[in-house]
């Protein structure tokens, strides 16, 4: 009799938790659900943004606001353009004389010196 | 022996609850085992299943810079279910969706008091005013997400690019034509629902995820493309045309830069825009080209030999008597070199040399410039134009043909003509899309330069773009001279043929082809103006529209102008 009771319990038990298992997972799958239902909401909002941002800076949009506020942009003439060598191989520079601290406290020349950290 | 006590009365109940029990039995045994299995599993699964269909996010469209010029995202629309709503609802929701959505009553009215369970109240709703009409909850009216095209630039390359429908497939331009690729293969998901209709995720029976549609990369570029349709739109105000086309292409590979047409409509709305408007004329019209087919008379001329640069040709002074009728000048000129019959454009000229080149060879010529066939660019709707086999030809053919009468072209077949002088005499397949490539980038198919064929020997193609210079610099393409770069090219007007058959002495088609700079040319470009007035010359109407739109877009491709050229030349060659 005992074991018949023992038995009784314990299949109650498993079929307890096993009910217990079957809810929970519901409850995930409606919490799963409502946050699907935010992510497609909110990357449907961060496509709009996207979307706007793109129409704002079309280029027959940004010039039709230049043109309203009356800024003249245009192409430079030939005589506006002065061509510069590009750095790089073939440039010539002056090496940086290098004084030492003391000598460059008292230096009456103003120096922007970028120093390479190792 | 013991007598059996029978009862009768307790022997008739238990018959009578024998055959209950018998009864409840076999209909239990009907309802579990027969109906379940051929009805009532069925009519259970449909009330549970939950079919959905996931809908692929249709490809991007982008640029040669991969600037995005065509895509998607789901919007709001709006339905409602009459049989569900009160009069009073009916009433509410009429009034909140007037207000909201700027509907009218009578559409409403018409709309809410159907006896249905399902109309349509309003489709692809912008958010801003979805939004606040969802959280009011009204009953009886539903929203659901729909798949919309957008195009940030509204009308930039929208003849290029075409629209889509309602049901997000493809209907003109790109998006028609590589609809395939575009829309995607559709997903599918079964799940169980519960009372609430909401979804039970724990019983998913099947779940295919949705494939989106490959992205297109054109070889459209977005700034030269707003270049060309700014200067179109100055153009259109300045000489009022009919119509209107550009093509800026590459010469050396037939990549399509830009190309813009006028009227024009905006692709994210084309319903409102007449037919007429969205038109890709580049591809779609043909017309008599004129005097820029001259282009093609000279070259065939110099491949055959017949004539050298400084061989004089004896113009008639402006009239020539041929083929039973007269031939004129739009100025008079005596004799002339051949160089200079095409920098003057001279008719009489022209004509004296191809009847000096014959029919055949000509013919021949116009055939290997790709005239008469389409030119294959991947852009639906393309005409071949119409050039006559000599065996139609008349007697006068030979006089019209030479300066672009008695044959029609498209703009698109004239960029191609032009290029094959520019790169050296190779006639090249334009294209238009670069690659189709998945939505992580990797490309599926690319583009690339293909040549059709030699049209002309390269020393030809050198001197014609010597000729072409020429027209530019000193001859009727003047007004397509540019500040910096050189350039060359070649101007047409055209009368138009009048219905009934005759050429108009008042409509004409002024166009102009070049490319830039002359020595190495970086563009090619076709101007076209049907129409224009009251000034209707293609040297003043069309040049100006190159001169604009070759130093704009030389100067954004970072081409260096002349001077600076010399400049570095000079300091090498002192170095």
């Amino acid at each position: 009799m005992k074991k018949f009771l023992f038995g009784i319990v314990v299949m109650t038990l498993f079929a307890l938790f096993y009910v217990h298992q079957e809810v929970e997972l519901l409850k995930i799958g409606y919490e799963l659900r409502s946050r699907e239902k935010l992510k497609t909401e909110l990357l449907d909002q961060k496509d709009i943004l996207t979307y706007n941002i793109l129409a704002l800076k079309a280029p027959s949009r940004l010039e039709s606001v230049l043109s309203f506020k009356g800024a003249d942009y245009r192409m430079p003439e030939r005589w506006e353009v002065v061509a510069f060598n590009s750095p790089g191989k073939g440039r010539v520079t002056a090496p940086i004389e290098r004084r030492g601290f003391i000598a460059d406290l008292f230096s009456l020349k103003r120096e922007a010196e970028a120093k390479t950290i190792k | 022996m013991h007598k059996r006590n029978r009862n009768p009365r307790l022997g008739a109940i238990l018959l009578l609850f024998t055959a209950s029990f018998a009864l409840i039995f076999l209909r239990l045994f009907y309802v579990q085992v027969i109906d379940s299995a051929f009805r009532l599993s069925k009519l259970a699964a449909n009330q549970h299943a939950l079919t959905i269909e996931l809908s692929p996010e249709r490809g991007r469209i982008f640029d040669r810079n991969l600037n995005v010029l065509a895509v998607s995202r789901n919007v709001y629309s709006v339905y409602a279910v009459p049989r569900d709503m009160t009069q009073r609802e009916k009433a509410i929701a009429m009034r909140t969706l007037a207000s909201c959505l700027g509907l009218k009553g009578n559409y409403l009215s018409e709309r809410l008091n159907k006896d249905k369970l399902f109309v349509w109240i309003a489709r692809e709703v912008p958010d801003e005013k979805a939004k606040p009409l969802i959280a009011l909850k009204l009953k009886g009216l539903g929203f659901v997400k729909e798949p919309k095209r957008f195009y940030p630039d509204g009308t930039l390359a929208s003849h290029v690019l075409g629209f889509v429908g309602r049901d997000d497939k493809g209907l003109e331009g790109l998006e028609l034509l590589y609809d395939k690729y575009l829309k995607g293969v559709k997903g599918v998901r079964v799940l169980e629902k519960d009372a609430k209709r909401r979804m039970i995720y724990r019983f998913e029976s099947k779940h295919v995820l949705p494939k989106d549609g490959c992205d297109l990369v054109l070889t459209i570029d977005e700034t030269i493309q707003h270049i060309v349709e700014r200067e179109l739109d100055k153009a259109m105000k300045e000489f009022h045309p009919k119509g209107a086309s550009v093509i800026v292409m590459s010469p050396q590979t037939g990549e399509i830069l830009a190309i813009a047409n006028r009227p024009a409509f905006n692709s994210n709305s084309p319903s409102g825009a007449p037919i007429d408007a969205r038109r890709n004329r580049a591809i779609t019209d043909s017309f008599e080209p004129g005097s820029t087919f001259k282009i093609v008379t000279a070259s065939a001329a110099l491949e055959s030999n017949i004539l050298r640069e400084n061989d004089k040709v004896f113009c008639e002074n402006g009239a020539y008597f041929v083929a039973g009728h007269t031939l004129h000048d739009h100025k008079p000129h005596g004799w002339l070199t051949f160089r200079e019959v095409i920098e003057k454009s001279s008719n009489i000229g022209t004509c004296k040399v191809a009847m000096k080149l014959g029919g055949e060879r000509l013919y021949k010529a116009i055939c290997l410039f790709g005239f008469g066939k389409r030119t294959n660019i991947d852009l639906p709707g393309e005409i071949s134009g119409v050039v006559k086999p000599t065996s139609r030809w008349s007697k006068t053919t030979i006089t019209a043909v030479p300066m672009g009468q008695e044959v029609t072209v498209s703009a698109m077949q004239l960029a191609c003509a032009v290029s094959a002088i520019a790169n050296g005499g190779l006639l090249v397949k334009p294209h238009i899309v670069k690659a189709i490539q998945d939505r992580e980038g990797v490309p599926i198919k690319f583009a690339k330069p293909s040549y059709l064929r030699r049209v002309i020997s390269a020393q030809v193609a050198s001197k014609m773009r010597e000729f072409l210079a020429g027209v530019v610099e000193e001859g009727t393409g003047q007004m397509a001279k540019l500040p910096s770069y050189t350039a060359a090219g070649k101007t047409g007007t055209a009368q138009k043929i009048t219905p009934d058959g005759r050429y108009s002495h008042t409509d004409f088609v002024a166009s102009f082809v070049g490319f830039a700079p002359a020595e190495d040319p970086r563009l090619a470009i076709v101007v076209v103006l049907d129409n224009p007035h009251p000034y209707y010359y293609g040297g003043v109407v069309a040049a100006p529209v190159f001169k604009r739109i070759a130093v704009e877009t030389l100067r954004y491709l970072g081409v260096l102008p002349n001077e600076m050229i010399e400049a570095r030349l000079e300091k090498k060659g002192g170095a």
